[in-house]
């Protein structure tokens, strides 16, 4: 009991490294939460492009341009803002895209000459580009058509704005029933939790088991009358016991935070249990990493680097669906892999339809994980305890 | 020659006074023992002398020449051994006596030579390829020592270089401290163990709260304290009139009778233990062990600060 | 001296871990998974469409004829598409299998778009934009006809001469991800302040025990540190030319033809970095791994809210608290290295180099007068 309740007195001194990951994934997760929560779930919606201009023209037709452009982005006039200034603020992604209206904009379009709008952007020829300036030359176009038709360019320009008003129907062609109030906060905490449990606990529980692996600490606890089998056991059931401690607060944060969603409603067991198995998994995987006998800075490196690459090839930062063939061939071989997929179970946002046979494949090939990092762990240190002898 | 003379020094930490002037001289060819329990102002007074820690009042000499931080020509002569072992993990054994005697040297055959005799005198010839990582505690304790004396250092601080080194280590450094005073060195040596100082201290002076209580020759500190003899006899049977008679005699000042155990403590004055053996005899009491010691200096350091050396 | 400095630096396993290969690693991480994503979404790559004429009117008929021109255009004059003609139910299971990337249905007067269930925001907008050209073309010759039929050839001649007032050349496409990738080789600049706290270590008595000794030497310390930071220096400039080999290499990212410019904004982030690991290292107290933590944690910070994570994080900081934009040294240097990479108009790129060098050079000399420092006030 000592010696476990020694455990978590030193873990507590890594108390700043556990909130300061913490506070990270928690501000990520709001991030996240807030960008991305307007993405289709079966129902098109309309990308809202932000852009400034300068019209230096100021006519009926830039006039009316920018007014179309506005229904559909959100476009300011920086005309009053430095060169130097929008630059900065097309750094900082405050706006995407810049253009420019020259003087005589106007009648040079209307008397057939070339003229063209400056057009700044950090995706010169990317899809956002192309939909902006289709959108531009459909109303430069239809404006030149009326004024054509003998409209003066007032009364071209309303009836331009008319003409665009009504576009396609687009239909989102989606097998699954819409889900109503999905919680998307939900969806990425999920996402995420076996990174962050991972590298919190390799870089608390794991560097303590590691520090007492070192050579003068380890002589002196070895001299005294506890075993190794009972140390090893009690370091096991200190990280074990701290993977629950997460764990229960990990469901806490699924219950408050989707009391009313419908993601956790209709899918909490399924949640509950992929979480579990997430713990024990980042558990086992730590136990296994420390039986190798890394000097704590390199264990930290290593919880870094095995966090964010497992993460990131199995579909924790970038949506699965959006990963190439190979990289998805390769995630198969780790756990975070299996659990993002349940994950994505539980919302239409992560495109996998809800599959119980599927899911119980997942679980068990978690559980898979689990056995083999156990007794990889069992098989390291038992060589490593050969050798010493 | 006076090679350190330190004057009225006053150092402090906001409200605590660290040395509360301070006055000392270390003369040339000797080795200097500075005692004193934890906190006495022991290093404070050493980083002061070497112009590392910057203090409030008095003067300074080395060499006879005031001490300052730009004061180089001086600081060639001074070498330093730290009670932390101040070593580069990165560097090996030979790549640090090197890099440190560099600073000095810059002869590069010369520093060479004395790199090579200063692995010597320590006694690294076999590890001088090893990182300190590799090392045992005494032998980085020898590097320690060696990166300090490798420029031949006219004026040495050893500050606790002993501590936590097995006996065959430590005898080794002592032995290597006095050679480095045969050939000439003057030494500043700090210690917790008494044994050292009484060993090796030419003069010593035992500091207490920043403050020197006492300095003088081992002997010289000995024959200040009251107490000339220290007497145990093993003798069963003794009554009170016993201890009370053996208490009235010629210089015994302190009688304890416990356990069968008789101990008598005589101040100056001709030997009193053949007089006590005598009246113990007389009485036909059994007499088994007899000891008698003379005051060591932790006599000398309990009775001038009333507490044991290692008791802080 | 200095071969000895130099030794130290290449030996420290952290630095080399931490500077040099975590770097690399993340950008690897990066290359591998967005690589999938850049060609699919934020390009204009052909586009495989089906269409389903609903009937065999004007309507569907003249629909047929603009998606033939369509398809005809190649990727160098813009959106390029590969067209099929089919029915509804095999374009629907070809829109599930991926075969097309959406389906039209095309009826007598209107058009309905079709997106798969994972339609990604910039295709569904492509989908509509090309849906909506033309049923707005449709529309105004339907309302000319009502209105005023003797226009209808003038209308239908301006409509067929459709002009573009935006020139769009297809130059060579900056990687939408770029960003990360900047933003990397800044946070491996950045982690040079664990040298800056190496050189605190090496020369300031109050740190290290080791730099009691130097302190106590009879060597100048000044030269001490010149020598000192010289070797924290190279490593860390050596380091970054490797980062710039491996973004040039490996990513793809052109780093050679801006070489001379880039050079001199890594000499001038890197010494701002050791220096700032200098004076962040006097400010922390604790013993030296004590102190390169809590650096690392203001780093880690830094890089953070530079956008390292979250590409829009600066921007909603840009709109609500600037001035942290304005200070923070990771989003200074992406800055830098950002302008410099992607903008035709360097802008004030020259204004901020100068302005990134003036701030060196002074934290260089606040560092040498801190180092140089022989006594303290406690030790």
């Amino acid at each position: 009991m000592h010696l476990y309740k020694t455990f978590f007195r030193l873990l507590i001194k890594y108390k700043a490294v556990i909130l300061s990951y913490l506070i990270i994934f928690g501000l990520l997760m709001g991030m996240l939460t807030l960008f991305n929560s307007d993405q289709s779930s079966g129902v098109f919606e309309e990308a809202n492009f932000t852009i400034c201009y300068v019209d230096e023209d100021d006519s009926a037709l830039s006039r009316g341009l920018i007014s179309f452009l506005k229904e559909s982005n959100t476009a300011v006039d920086v005309k009053d803002v430095s060169e130097t200034r929008v630059e900065d603020l097309m750094f900082f992604r405050v706006y995407m895209h810049e253009f420019k209206f020259e003087k005589g904009f106007e009648e040079k379009v209307l008397s057939g000459k070339e003229s063209g709008i400056d057009y700044i952007s950090d995706l010169p020829s990317g899809a956002q580009s192309y939909v902006l300036a289709n959108q531009i030359n459909n109303y430069v176009n239809t404006f030149r058509t009326y004024n054509g038709m003998g409209f003066d360019p007032e009364t071209s320009a309303a009836k331009t704005r008319d003409a665009l008003k009504s576009h396609a129907e687009v239909v989102v062609n989606t097998k699954k029933v819409e889900k109503q109030n999905e919680s998307y906060m939900i969806l990425y905490m999920n996402q995420n939790i076996w990174y962050i449990v991972f590298t919190i606990m390799c870089m608390s529980a794991g560097v303590i088991i590691v520090n007492a692996m070192e050579e003068n600490l380890s002589r002196r606890i070895e001299a005294g009358p506890v075993s190794r089998r009972k140390r090893t056991f009690i370091n096991m059931a200190g990280l074990v016991t701290f993977g629950f401690v997460i764990y229960i607060l990990i469901l806490l944060a699924n219950l408050i935070g989707g009391m009313n969603s419908s993601t956790v409603r209709d899918f909490f067991w399924v949640i509950a249990v992929n979480d579990l198995l997430a713990v024990l998994s980042s558990c086992a995987l730590v136990a296994f990493l420390t039986s190798f006998n890394f000097s704590n800075k390199s264990i930290n490196m290593i919880a870094i680097m095995v966090g964010l690459s497992f993460s990131f090839i199995a579909g924790g930062f970038v949506p699965q669906f959006l990963l190439g063939d190979k990289i998805i061939a390769v995630a198969k071989f780790i756990p975070t892999y299996w659990f993002i997929v349940v994950n994505n179970m539980t919302h239409s946002q992560g495109y996998e339809v809800f599959d119980k046979v599927k899911m119980f494949q997942c679980f068990g090939i978690q559980i898979l994980f689990i056995a083999v990092f156990c007794l990889g762990t069992a098989v390291v240190s038992r060589v490593r305890t050969e050798l010493k002898k | 020659m006076e090679v350190i003379k330190v004057k009225s020094l006053v150092k402090k930490y906001k409200e605590l006074v660290a040395l509360e002037h301070l006055d000392l001289t270390v003369n040339e060819g000797e080795i200097f023992g500075l005692l004193g329990p934890n906190g006495s102002g022991k290093s404070t007074a050493i980083n002061c002398i070497l112009s590392l820690l910057s203090y409030d009042k008095g003067e300074i000499e080395v060499f006879g020449k005031k001490m300052t931080p730009k004061a180089y020509d001086l600081k060639r002569m001074i070498g330093v051994v730290p009670q932390e072992v101040a070593v580069y993990e990165e560097l090996t054994v030979r790549e640090n006596i090197d890099f440190f005697c560099g600073l000095y040297i810059k002869d590069k055959e010369t520093r060479k030579k004395y790199v090579d005799e200063a692995i010597d005198f320590v006694g690294l010839n076999d590890f001088v390829k090893f990182r300190p990582k590799k090392l045992s505690g005494g032998l980085k304790r020898r590097l320690n020592i060696a990166c300090g004396i490798a420029h031949k250092p006219k004026l040495i601080f050893f500050d606790e270089p002993t501590v936590a080194v097995d006996p065959q280590s430590r005898n080794k450094i002592l032995d290597g401290i006095e050679e480095l005073r045969d050939q000439g060195a003057t030494i500043v040596y700090t210690t917790h163990y008494i044994e050292e100082v009484d060993r090796l201290a030419t003069r010593l002076a035992i500091l207490d709260k920043g403050q020197v209580i006492a300095t003088g020759t081992p002997e010289e500190l000995k024959k200040m304290i009251k107490k000339n003899e220290s007497i145990t006899i093993e003798v069963s049977g003794l009554t009170e009139k016993n201890i009370a008679e053996i208490e009235a005699m010629g210089s015994v000042y302190s009688v304890s009778y416990e356990n069968g155990i008789l101990k008598a403590e005589s101040g100056e004055g001709k030997h009193v233990v053949t007089d006590i053996i005598a009246f113990l005899q007389k009485e036909e009491l059994d007499i088994g062990n007899i000891y008698s010691e003379q005051p060591t200096l932790n006599d000398v350091f309990l009775e001038i600060t009333g507490k044991e050396l290692r008791d802080e | 001296m200095l071969k000895y400095f130099m030794k130290m630096v290449l030996r420290n396993k952290t630095n080399l871990l931490w500077g040099l290969i975590f770097p690399i690693a993340l950008m690897s991480l990066f290359k591998l998974t967005f690589s999938n994503i850049s060609s699919s979404e934020n390009t204009l790559d052909t586009r495989k469409i089906a269409v389903v004429l609903d009937g065999s009117g004007l309507y569907q008929e003249n629909f047929k004829t603009v998606m033939d021109e369509l398809s005809k255009q190649d990727s160098e004059g813009g959106l390029a598409v590969e067209v099929s003609y089919t029915d509804e139910k095999e374009a629907s299971s070809g829109l599930d299998n991926g075969d097309y990337d959406f389906y039209y249905v095309v009826g007598d007067e209107d058009i309905t778009v079709h997106l798969g269930e994972k339609y990604g925001v910039a295709t569904g907008m492509i989908a509509r934009e090309i849906a909506d050209t033309y049923k707005f073309n449709m529309d105004i010759i339907n309302e000319c006809l009502k209105t005023d039929p003797t226009k209808i050839g003038e209308i239908t001649e301006s409509l067929g001469n459709r002009l573009d007032y935006i020139a769009m050349e297809k130059e060579e496409e900056a990687d939408v991800y770029m960003w990360y990738y900047v933003s990397t080789l800044v946070m491996g600049i950045l982690f040079d302040y664990a040298l800056g706290l190496r050189v605190l270590a090496t020369v300031r008595a109050d740190v290290a025990g080791s730099a009691m000794r130097v302190a106590l030497s009879s060597s100048s310390k000044t030269r001490m540190v010149v020598y000192c930071l010289f070797a924290q220096l190279v490593s860390s400039l050596a380091k970054t030319a490797v980062h710039l080999l491996f973004m040039q290499f490996v990513i793809g990212i052109d780093i050679a033809s801006k070489a001379g410019i880039i050079a001199v904004a890594i000499v001038a982030t890197t010494v701002f970095s050791i220096c700032l690991g200098i004076l962040l290292g006097m400010f922390f107290k604790g013993d030296v791994q004590s102190r390169e933590n809590k650096t690392l944690g203001f780093v880690m910070l830094s890089v953070f809210i530079s956008g390292e994570m979250i590409v829009s994080l600066p921007g909603y900081i840009e709109k609500y608290a600037p001035v942290i934009n304005r200070i923070n040294p990771a989003t200074i240097f992406n800055k830098i290295f950002y302008r410099i990479l992607l903008c035709e108009n360097k802008g004030d790129l020259a204004m901020n180099l100068l302005i990134l060098t003036i701030a060196s050079l002074v934290m260089l000399t606040a560092s040498i007068i801190i180092l140089r420092r022989e006594t303290y006030a406690s030790l």
